[in-house]
């Protein structure tokens, strides 16, 4: 079962469009989205979560036409939208019981005994009584994924999870992913390019609603191979060096300018040739993107 | 710093469109309140220019009161903003000082605030100045009548609540805190206000009210008309005190404030921990019980889904369940239940007393109170709830995860609602357990659950399933949560408008509780069919209303109208909503429909506008007719068939009527209002009609001239025309029969049990005035000059008639009254017969001694009580329950008969009667032999002997039963006065009857609430107010100065010398013929026992409005060596003299006035025991006098036991300062 994009578009009642004519094949496993704040990936995301109308496209998962079966698609679906919130004033049981029974696990026996094991998989069983209003981010975010994966969905789509987590939640958070069964479509859309490195088969990259890239990232990374160079430059020099070449970042190391250019031979001196990284394939498609823009 | 704060905050507000919405609400309800009759804050001002001071002073007052989310707005969000906003911690960390901050902050805001609020006066002002104005009710324009009231008022008000509101909001840092005590303010000023309304506690009530508002009305309440359209609210005395005290209790709260708020992001609140506890505690991170790298595989147990029929009906009460607990564990909701609760509780423990004495807490009475006391909290639950339950996972950010679950968006609505609607069944049984507990602790353990269980969730609940409906619309559609509350504000006042502007058909009433009367005797009776079925059509249109709801419910973040509008056309394309919009809009129509057949096609239908033309139709048509001599009747035997049951009766009737003008007759004129006006006119009730004429027959030939069924006008041209002193007879024919069920004002004298019909469904003859409209200011609208209460005290042609009934003298009576086979039915007369026929039981009454033309006719399931003296029987009929004063009636009617044949005359008649009749009127008449008295007024009252309570039962039995002399015996002339002779006198022997059985005490007990109500009565008088001997009508005249008058000419002029000239004027006018008697005939007779050095006193009491001011101004004592006492006592007495608007001028005072010094308390007797009470002659305004006592004087004064007329009783008497 694969879910299918087409020709998605959406613009906004404002004028601004966030998506252009997206088109996409995700099969199972972990589908990374990447993209910039305000790329368009949480339009799509809550496009594909039936939250949302595109203008114009269609949206397949498997057999389910999803646009004109919105109640079919949900019965597949887990949805952990970005920044969300929950119910402050109700236990963590509470509410992933609440959520169980709406998702279709009516029997109060079943509906137990898969919250109890959700709770013991996203760590959160020690809390269970507690009132969701004092959760941390990250308890809150493994609250969410324990939400999104009652009812055993197919697809599973989660927005933005690790924004904000400090690092050890963010790797609880992601080996949580990490440990989805096979056979579930799971999209995580995401700005951080080490969460996509790390996880995911398959990845996109989206930037002003349009998808750049998308593909393996061990191929894409293999695209770039030799054609990535470092360079330190003195802060005067910045401009000028932009110039001549093409910058695919600039980081300051210990105050000292640290540049990657891209550029198929060797630029000359000052540059020592680097090992690509998804980074840097991020940094060279936006900048690629920007300068047809 | 606080002028950059300060300027940023007023800039802030002044980029506001609320500041300006607020401005203009407030502005547009002044200068509606002055501009046009759609705003009517306070009713019965009669006289009183609309821009008087004092109604300007109250309108701010209410304003303010009410005005809170206003306050809210402004004052509450001052602080909380910055941290709503998060921008706090940017702030906090700038150089800004903390008073700087805080004060800023708190001055900008104010200063808005008293911007927003200059448009009281100024919307006033502009109001007045509308060409339409009716100038009649204006004064000309005075600077300061705006001013005063804003500067006294509203600026200490809102300096008052801005400051709480600013420290509540700064200390909590929590916006629900702010609306919850938003609310408990308002309701604890409410249930204070309740409290403090007892005659004992007014000066205390007048100082601790926040908005001053009992404070102007104390200070005014025995203002004449005259006086509250010149005069300013007093600056000083209690108003000065309330003032003082608020604006120093706002200065503290701020004080506090200013020293307790740090500007820290963790505030330093005053919400306590338990209440932080969840939502604030932070939790620490657990011990990670598994690694954080681990990688083994997610094991879920498998799970079955189901999305079938029975897991929707699992899922709706699933989340029905939770929203259920959600809601009821919020502040807000358990705040307002709490409050809601204690209110109702409060006002049903305080309910309803007659001059103090409480009443059993029957559980008709107490749904009385949770019917009313709870509807504004029903209104504020769901006004917020719905908000929340629409808003709520929006707000959260969690409609992410909920809008995208696989359940249909019905069960979503269906669940919440559910969920709060049980929530509100569950607050509105509480509620009703605080009556239930006031029950418990009155003593009182006859409990009626399934009528508390009907009333709150047969008639309470519906109405908050309609307006949770409504509210969830309202919110879906406008898709803003705050003009969401202001659209829903918006349908709460125009549904308090608009019957006033004549859409009174229940039809258009969505939401509102329809209105109905409980009785023990009768039950809901006829009340639930209407009841029932408004029920279901409001409820059908609920429904309706919901699938509007489904079908614009926003799910997911498409929340522009095309994508709404589509997303609405493919719910409606489902075969199921279709299918429910089907089935309800069905519903509703068909409810609808039998509504509109019953309320206006079985019940013709007509607007209060509608009548009132109607009246103006008849006068303009029949007025003329006013002296058209008619004969008088002189015989009338009556047949009346009741049928309960069926709420039908057929009357028949036969008049032996004769000339007794020296002309003869050839016009009759027959009325019969009640055929176009419905029953019972004379008790202001314009119920609906379904009394229709069968038959009228004279005896002799006659043509028809005018047959006006509509209006109830019959007029005939006799053939030969009846020469003087020859009779002839009317037989009367007609039949009432209630289908179904009216719009309003059902007929409620023919009922299941508690019949109670009058003469007014009988034909009179003559012209009848009763239709015609009463109040001035409407007959002005319709172009009618002003009515006349009353016909002149001269005028000799009015005097042909008796105050009883304008077409008899004295007549002979029968009637015979069948009923059902399980009821008593009763009319004046003896019993002759009590039989079954045909299946009703039917009873035959005799009056064996002429009687004036006014009569009853009861039916009901009475018990009987039977008792006997000196050869009078009395009989009580009552409801079985009702026990609790049958003794003590029986018992006053022995007193009473006692006091009044030893006094003034023998008893006409050899039986007395009391019979109860249900609770739609609350009043007891005197009928021959006969008293129809209200299951309201005396058959629960609980008077606690030991307390002091006043005997009502009593005082109302001797007074029902003085008016067989003062009313049936005297029978006055229809002209000013009359109500002298009947009400006045029976209040005086009623009171002699209770004073003479509790001593003077309870009789001065009684006087002060008398005093009190005169003074109120006179103050909203609407025309003139009269001399007692002039009466026109006015209950405060002829019964509360009635009393007075009657007790302090008693006083003077002595018990016996007072019943000598009654005596002596019921054997010179008792049972007279025309002309009737006047009330100067009486004065002649007190004149003659009074010494002529206190013939003034009947000037003064009777013949004048006159009043005294009074007071001790000083009381002093000293110790003489033989262990008595010298006290002095200086005071001064003022006398002044009142015209009919209140201007008083002062006359010179040459009175006879007690001065007295007392003791120590005495059980029963607050003012002390008597040392010296003596008669002094007053003869100038300042005096002295000087007493020597046996005992140590603790008060000494003047007019101590408040005989005289006196506005500011309490400064009579004084302490004595005692020195040696």
């Amino acid at each position: 079962m694969e879910l299918v994009i087409e020709g998605l578009s959406k613009t906004y009642a404002n004028g601004v469009q966030a998506l252009r004519d997206v088109t996409l094949t995700v099969a199972p496993g972990m589908f990374g989205l990447l993209g910039p704040n305000g790329a368009g990936k949480s339009t799509l995301m809550r496009t594909i979560a039936t939250l949302q109308r595109p203008d114009s496209g269609a949206i397949r998962l498997g057999d389910i036409d999803v646009l004109a079966q919105p109640a079919e698609l949900r019965k597949q679906l887990g949805y952990l939208p970005q920044e969300f919130g929950l119910y402050p004033n109700q236990s963590a049981e509470a509410v992933l019981d609440h959520f169980a029974e709406l998702k279709g696990v009516t029997a109060s026996g079943e509906r137990r005994d898969l919250v109890s094991a959700l709770l013991q998989q996203t760590n959160l069983y020690e809390l269970r009584h507690k009132k969701v209003g004092g959760f941390s981010g990250g308890m809150k975010q493994r609250l969410g994924i324990a939400i999104a994966l009652a009812g055993s969905p197919r697809l599973l789509i989660v927005d933005e999870p690790t924004a904000g987590l400090d690092p050890t939640e963010r790797r609880r958070f992601l080996n949580l992913l990490g440990e989805i069964g096979e056979g579930v479509i799971v999209i995580l859309s995401t700005h951080i390019v080490d969460d996509v490195r790390e996880l995911c088969h398959r990845m996109a990259i989206i930037n002003q609603g349009a998808v750049v890239l998308s593909g393996d990232p061990a191929a894409v990374i293999e695209e770039l191979r030799g054609r990535v160079w470092r360079s330190v430059v003195p802060r005067a020099d910045l401009a000028a060096f932009a110039a001549a070449h093409e910058v695919i970042s600039t980081r300051l190391v210990a105050g000292t300018p640290v540049v990657h250019v891209y550029s198929d031979a060797d630029p000359g001196t000052g540059f020592t040739p680097v090992e690509a990284g998804l980074e840097d394939v991020y940094f060279h498609r936006l900048g690629a993107q920007a300068a047809t823009a | 710093m606080f002028w950059t704060v300060l300027r940023f905050e007023l800039a802030y507000h002044r980029r506001r469109a609320s500041t300006y919405l607020f401005f203009a609400t407030l502005f547009l309800f002044t200068y509606f309140a002055m501009a046009s009759d759609a705003v009517v804050l306070f009713d019965n001002q009669g006289q009183v220019n609309k821009n008087a001071p004092v109604v300007l002073a109250q309108t701010m007052a209410v304003v303010c009161a009410v005005g809170q989310v206003i306050t809210t707005a402004l004052m509450g969000t001052a602080i909380l903003r910055d941290v709503q906003l998060k921008s706090h911690e940017l702030l906090f960390t700038t150089r800004v000082t903390r008073s700087g901050y805080l004060a800023g902050r708190f001055v900008g805001a104010f200063l808005v605030m008293l911007c927003v609020y200059l448009a009281l006066p100024l919307g006033s002002l502009v109001g007045t100045l509308m060409p339409w104005v009716d100038h009649d009710k204006l004064q000309a324009f005075h600077l300061m009548s705006y001013v005063q009231p804003f500067v006294l008022i509203v600026v200490p008000n809102i300096l008052f609540i801005s400051a709480l509101f600013f420290a509540i909001g700064a200390l909590t840092r929590n916006l629900l805190a702010i609306y919850v005590q938003g609310v408990a303010l308002l309701a604890i000023w409410a249930i204070s206000q309740n409290i403090l309304g007892d005659l004992d506690k007014l000066s205390l009530a007048a100082v601790v009210d926040p908005f001053a508002l009992t404070t102007i009305g104390i200070a005014t309440r025995y203002w004449t008309v005259a006086e509250k359209n010149a005069r300013f609210i007093p600056q000083a005395g209690p108003m000065l005190w309330n003032r003082l005290l608020w604006v120093g209790i706002a200065v503290a709260i701020l004080a506090f404030a200013f020293g307790f708020v740090r500007l820290e992001v963790e505030a330093r609140t005053l919400i306590p921990r338990w209440w932080r506890r969840g939502s604030r505690t932070p939790v620490h991170p657990e011990a990670p019980r598994r690694p954080a790298n681990s990688a083994a595989g997610l094991a879920l147990p498998a799970v079955t889904l189901r999305y079938d029929g029975r897991a929707r009906v699992s899922q709706l009460i699933g989340l029905g369940r939770f929203f259920f607990a959600s809601i009821v564990r919020e502040p807000v909701f358990l705040a307002l239940s709490i409050i809601a609760l204690v209110n109702t509780g409060l006002g049903a423990w305080y309910s309803d007393r007659l001059y103090g004495t409480p009443i059993w807490p029957v559980t008709a009475e107490m749904i009385r109170w949770l019917n009313g006391g709870v509807v504004l909290f029903v209104i504020l639950l769901t006004t917020i709830y719905a908000g929340e339950l629409v808003w709520r996972e929006r707000q959260l950010r969690a409609d992410g995860a909920t809008d995208a679950l696989p359940v249909p968006t019905t069960v979503v609505v269906g669940g919440k609602l559910l969920g709060f609607l049980a929530a509100m069944a569950v607050m509105l049984m509480v509620v009703g357990l605080s009556t239930l507990g006031v029950q418990t602790l009155k003593g009182y353990h006859h409990y009626e659950f399934p009528l508390y269980a009907q009333v709150l969730l047969g008639v309470v609940w519906p109405t908050t399933v309609q307006l949770t409906v409504l509210a969830l619309l309202v919110h879906t559609l406008v898709n803003n949560k705050y003009v969401g509350h202001m659209v829903m504000i918006v349908f709460y006042v125009l549904t308090a408008v608009l019957s006033a502007w004549g859409f009174e058909r229940v039809l258009y009433q969505y939401g509102q509780p329809p209105e109905f009367i409980y009785s023990d005797m009768n039950r809901f009776g006829h009340y639930a069919p209407f009841l029932t079925w408004v029920g279901v059509y409001n409820s059908a249109i609920a429904a309706v209303l919901l699938v509007v709801v489904y079908l614009f419910w926003i799910r997911g973040s498409d929340d522009g109208w095309p994508s709404r509008l589509r997303e609405a056309g493919e719910r409606w394309r489902s075969g199921v909503t279709r299918l429910l919009g089907g089935v309800t809009a069905v519903g509703a129509v068909a409810a609808g429909g039998f509504v509109f057949y019953n309320t206006a096609v079985l019940n013709p239908f007509a607007s209060t506008k509608d009548i009132e033309r109607r009246r103006v139709a008849y006068e303009q048509d029949y007025r003329r007719f006013k002296d058209l001599a008619q004969p008088r009747i002189v015989g009338v035997r009556i047949r009346a068939d009741l049928v309960p049951e069926r709420r039908a009766f057929a009357l028949q009737s036969v008049y032996r009527i004769v000339n007794k003008h020296g002309r003869p007759i050839d016009s009759l004129f027959v009325a019969l209002p009640a055929v176009g006006f419905g029953g019972n006119i004379g008790g202001g009730v314009w119920s609906s009609s379904g009394y229709r004429v069968d038959s009228l027959v004279w005896s002799r030939p006659t043509r028809v001239l005018v047959t006006d069924s509509a209006r109830g006008v019959y007029l005939y041209r006799l053939t030969t025309p009846l020469a003087p002193g020859d009779s002839m007879t009317l037989t009367f024919g007609g039949h009432f029969s209630a289908p179904g069920f009216p719009n309003a004002h059902p007929n409620n004298d023919i009922v299941a049990n508690g019949t109670f019909l009058n003469n007014t469904y009988f034909p009179g003859l003559g012209y009848d005035d009763t239709p015609e409209l009463g109040d001035d200011d409407k007959r002005k609208e319709h172009k009618l000059g002003p009515k006349a209460r009353s016909p002149s005290i001269s005028d000799t042609a009015a005097r042909e008639d008796n105050a009883l009934s304008g077409d008899a003298d004295w007549i002979t009576f029968d009637a015979d009254v069948s009923t059902a086979p399980d009821q008593i039915a009763i009319a004046p007369g003896y019993l002759q017969r009590d039989s079954i026929e045909n299946g009703r039981r039917v009873f035959s009454y005799h009056m064996d001694v002429p009687m004036v033309n006014l009569y009853s006719i009861q039916s009901g399931r009475y018990q009987v009580r039977h008792d006997q003296y000196k050869g009078v029987a009395i009989d009580v009929y009552y409801h079985l329950g009702h026990e609790y004063d049958v003794d003590r009636m029986i018992d006053a009617t022995k007193r009473g008969l006692d006091y009044y044949t030893t006094n003034f005359s023998p008893y006409q008649f050899r039986q007395y009667r009391i019979i109860e009749f249900p609770r739609y009127q609350t009043f007891a008449e005197s009928f021959p032999n006969t008293v129809p008295y209200s299951e309201g007024i005396g058959f629960v009252a609980r008077v606690r002997d030991g307390d002091d309570d006043l005997d009502t039962p009593l005082f109302v039995t001797a007074h029902e039963l003085a008016h067989q002399w003062w009313g049936h015996q005297i029978v006055p002339a229809n002209v000013q006065g009359a109500a002298m002779l009947t009400e006045s006198l029976a209040e005086y022997s009623a009171l002699t009857v209770m004073e003479h059985r509790y001593g003077a005490s309870r009789a001065k007990k009684f006087l002060r609430y008398e005093l009190d109500m005169y003074l109120r009565g006179r103050s909203a008088e609407k025309k003139k107010e009269m001399p007692l001997m002039l009466v026109e009508g006015q209950p405060y005249i002829h019964y509360n100065k009635g009393s007075l008058a009657f007790y302090a000419l008693r006083d003077y002029i002595g018990e016996d010398s007072l019943n000598v000239a009654l005596r002596r004027y019921i054997r010179a006018k008792a049972f007279q013929n025309p002309p009737y008697t006047i009330s100067t005939d009486l004065l002649q007779y007190i004149r003659a026992v009074t010494p002529d050095s206190l013939q003034y006193v009947i000037h003064d009491l009777f013949e004048t409005i006159t009043l005294y001011d009074n007071r001790a101004d000083t009381a002093t004592a000293r110790k003489r060596p033989d262990g008595t006492y010298a006290v002095h006592l200086a005071f001064s007495a003022r006398k002044l003299r009142a015209d009919s608007l209140g201007n008083q001028t002062e006359i010179p005072v040459a009175d006879y006035i007690d001065v007295g010094v007392f003791g120590a308390p005495e059980p029963g007797n607050a003012l002390g025991k008597p040392l010296a009470v003596r008669k002094v002659h007053v003869t100038s305004d300042r005096m002295s006098v000087d007493f020597v006592v046996p005992e140590r004087p603790l008060k000494a004064g003047i007019d101590p036991y408040n005989k005289l007329i006196d506005r500011t009783p309490e400064d009579n008497v004084r302490a004595v300062a005692v020195s040696g």
